[in-house]
């Protein structure tokens, strides 16, 4: 049986790309992203819907595995990634958390994409990937769609997938560089007494580089419009910085920063009650999920003390995000670091991000933000 | 103050009391591996998935739907299942031993 409310079958007119079949309600996403025999990640660039920006040669590890080998090579990164539950961690990103938000103060206006999620993003990557901090000078100039793969593509997003490439290539190829760091951790790990590929050393790089991009950047760029367009939220986290926790999670729920990826069915199976023929590729819509009103009431109602608030916005079962514990400790930082110290954030100038897409969802993103904080 | 007991996955037991709470906080204090708490108890993580013992399920009480929503597919999800953020800590539950589900 087909029902609309689940899955929504776009042909190649409305999606522009393919027959595809997305799975926006939350219980149809939940179920297949835990379902990984019938939904397989174990493609080469075809795990986002329209791959047209693959520069590489190698997978991404180990988003682009199925168990039973992305068991054993998520559990021997995993620890890497779970550095960020440490007290040396945070205080780290307190510190890094502390200078972005001394120069928002600061600056007279400020380009809140570019002008702090950006370099703050960069600046904590170098904390997860144990690099030095002077490399964030470099991944900012990069840009904001380093992956390319999240939207449209053109030619400078191209170059700038390159950059990418060409960077964790020299990085991988010189592991001891930076002692400790995830290159130098990589070279030496082993997986079941092997040591790892070089490609495989690549695809993690890469992942950890692309993966916490975009969505890191969209998730505090939320965080400073959350706090301009509600003095009330910043008053409250204010007064209880605990809030923080849930409130992170309300952002994750309501911004999605990854609201669309894909699966491909190598025999076929069932998605949400639509056969689906082997071969077909889905679209997993953690966005229009998160906004299922079967599970969240006033879906699009921001409630910093939502609980419980079991949202997808990282994923569910074996994929789900490895930056996740970084993720959340600098969104939480970045909330009650702000909360302190921020008196007013006027907004100069705002374009939300239109909804375009069966998969998209609108609040809280921004094509642009200007802000003056004081 | 109920004294609480964490059995950790190599079985390694960490113990402590705390009066109100949850018992993911006080696993947080004890410093239990396994038990993360990332979402600070907002039925977002499921980073603090125990086993509570069959006798004990009446003083606990059972999973509630959003617990069992949140852990249906994790590995080690049984009836015996709850999110440790959501067991508050009462005299009734003094000398529980709560099996920590990950590793
Ligand atoms: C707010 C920020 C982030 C969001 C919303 C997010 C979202 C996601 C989602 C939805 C997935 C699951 C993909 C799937 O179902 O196939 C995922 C996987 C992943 N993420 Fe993130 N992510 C974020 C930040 C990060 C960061 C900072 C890193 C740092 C390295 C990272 C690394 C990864 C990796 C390696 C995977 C693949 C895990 C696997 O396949 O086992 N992410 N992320
Ligand atoms: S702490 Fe996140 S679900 Fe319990």
């Amino acid at each position: 049986m087909t029902n609309l409310s689940t899955v929504t079958i776009h042909r190649k007119d409305d999606a522009g790309v393919e027959d595809l079949v997305y799975l926006r309600s939350y219980r149809a996403l939940k179920v297949a992203l835990n379902d990984w025999r019938t939904f397989s990640s174990d493609t080469l660039g075809f795990n986002v819907v329209t791959p047209q920006h693959v520069t590489r040669s190698f997978k991404q590890y180990p988003f682009e595995l199925d168990p039973p080998e992305h068991t054993a090579f998520r559990a021997a990164i995993d620890p890497f990634f779970k550095r960020p539950l440490t007290a040396p961690y945070a205080a780290e990103i307190a510190r890094q958390v502390g200078a972005a938000v001394d120069h928002l103060l600061s600056a007279d206006h400020v380009d809140v994409t570019p002008g702090f999620s950006l370099p703050l993003q960069s600046r904590t990557l170098t904390t997860l990937l144990a690099m030095p901090e002077a490399e964030a000078d470099l991944w900012v100039t990069w840009g904001i769609n380093v992956f390319g793969n999240l939207r449209h593509g053109d030619p400078p997003e191209q170059e700038r997938a390159d950059a990418l490439v060409t960077y964790v290539t020299e990085q991988t190829d010189n592991p001891a560089r930076y002692p400790g760091s995830l290159f130098d951790e990589l070279s030496r790990l082993t997986i079941a007494g092997r040591p790892l590929s070089r490609d495989e050393r690549l695809g993690v790089a890469h992942i950890s580089f692309s993966g916490g991009r975009e969505t890191l950047i969209a998730l505090l760029t939320g965080i400073v419009a959350l706090f301009a367009r509600e003095p009330a939220a910043k008053e409250a986290i204010r007064r209880d910085p605990a809030l923080a926790q849930s409130a992170t999670e309300e952002l994750l729920r309501v911004i999605s920063p990854l609201r669309l990826l894909a699966r491909t069915c190598p025999h076929g199976g069932d998605a949400g009650g639509v056969t689906v023929a082997p071969g077909q590729r889905l679209g997993m819509c953690y966005g229009r999920a998160n906004r299922d009103p079967a599970v969240f009431a006033d879906p699009d109602q921001v409630r910093l003390d939502r609980k419980p608030n079991p949202h997808l916005a990282f994923g569910s079962g074996p994929h789900a995000c490895l930056g996740n514990a970084h993720a959340r400790l600098v969104a939480r930082t970045v909330l009650v670091e702000l909360a302190r110290r921020a008196k007013r954030i006027e907004i100069l100038e705002a374009a939300p991000e239109a909804e375009a897409a069966p998969h998209d969802v609108q609040g809280l993103r921004f094509e642009r933000l200007v802000v003056r904080a004081r | 103050m109920p004294t609480i007991r964490f059995r950790e996955a190599d079985g390694t037991i960490r113990e402590g009391s705390a009066e109100g709470g949850s018992a993911m906080e006080l696993a947080l204090r004890l410093g239990v591996r396994g038990i993360e708490g990332q979402c600070g108890g907002s039925i977002s993580c499921g980073t603090c998935h125990v086993h509570v013992p069959p006798d004990w399920i009446d003083r606990t009480g059972p999973a509630s739907q959003a617990e069992i929503d949140m852990l249906e597919f994790e590995p080690g999800f049984g009836p015996a299942s709850r999110l440790s953020c959501q067991i508050e800590l009462t005299t009734a539950l003094d000398g529980l031993t709560l099996d920590v589900a990950n590793g």
